[in-house]
């Protein structure tokens, strides 16, 4: 019950987040999916279901976020690469800024319980 | 360029899977949503298959790339969660013929009646010269 709990919890958060993380990514070059997928998979957890990822990615392209590019590839067929776009980096800083301060205060009540100190 | 894009049994099952769940999306964002996890695909199968011997034929590498890839249903969901916070792209369309029809009609009945005015007119006149 209570792992259900963190469970869903934890996946609304990753649904809210790993656009930043993808945005992040590309900010060291483009990538097609299957790199940006391979790279997001080297770190547990970030993602659960990969197909997901290309509604998202559409997302972010319409928003003007990312932008899209075919380029042929040495084997097999061409691949479409994502690339930040100037406000898809405005977008990134925006959300880094608001992230540290959004994790210092959750970290702030979780430490809080955690030492036993109730408010009077 | 679809027949470079060709993929076995399997993988068209798991294509028409995402196809039927994505009925409720619009057809653009389902073509596009089809098209990537084609590609997906092909490039992972292609990359998996650079880097071992019993490649392409190998139906475990297949299934791999599948089952990674997860439930047709939450890659249709996730599509469909970002659908309302944005304009479908045939509203305003639609809602501009629905005006243009209404001007029609409501243009249609005043010429209409014109014309029934002026035909009472000519009936008037003709009858007063008659008279």
């Amino acid at each position: 019950m209570e792992l259900g709990n963190t469970e869903k919890a934890m996946s609304q958060l990753r649904r809210g987040v790993l656009e930043y993380c993808v945005l992040a990514l590309l900010r060291g070059g483009s990538r097609y999916g299957v790199e940006l997928l391979r790279e997001l998979g080297e770190v547990d957890t970030m993602v659960t279901s990969e197909g997901t990822i290309y509604p998202l990615l559409s997302r972010l392209r319409r928003e003007g976020l990312v932008e899209t590019t075919w380029q042929e590839s040495t084997s097999g067929p061409p691949r479409k690469y994502y690339e930040l776009t100037p406000s898809g980096a405005r977008a990134l800083e925006e959300f880094t800024a608001e992230w540290s301060r959004f994790h210092a205060a959750v970290l702030h009540f979780l430490s809080k319980n955690e030492s036993g100190n109730e408010a009077p | 360029m679809t027949e470079d894009l060709r993929l076995d049994a399997m993988a068209e099952e798991y294509l028409s899977e995402i196809e039927r769940a994505a009925a409720a999306l619009p057809v653009n964002r389902r073509a596009e949503l089809l098209a990537d996890v084609r590609s997906h695909i092909v490039v992972a199968q292609a990359e998996a298959a650079s880097s071992s011997p019993a490649g392409i034929e190998d139906p475990a590498v297949m299934s791999q790339i599948l089952s990674k890839l997860g439930d047709p249903e939450a890659i249709v969901a996730a599509a469909l969660a970002d659908l309302p916070s944005e304009i479908p792209p045939n509203s305003t369309a639609r809602t501009a013929s629905r005006v243009l029809v209404k001007t029609a009609v409501i243009l249609l009945l005043i010429g209409g009646l014109l014309l029934i005015g002026w035909f009472v007119l000519y009936v008037l006149f003709r009858s007063g010269h008659a008279g």
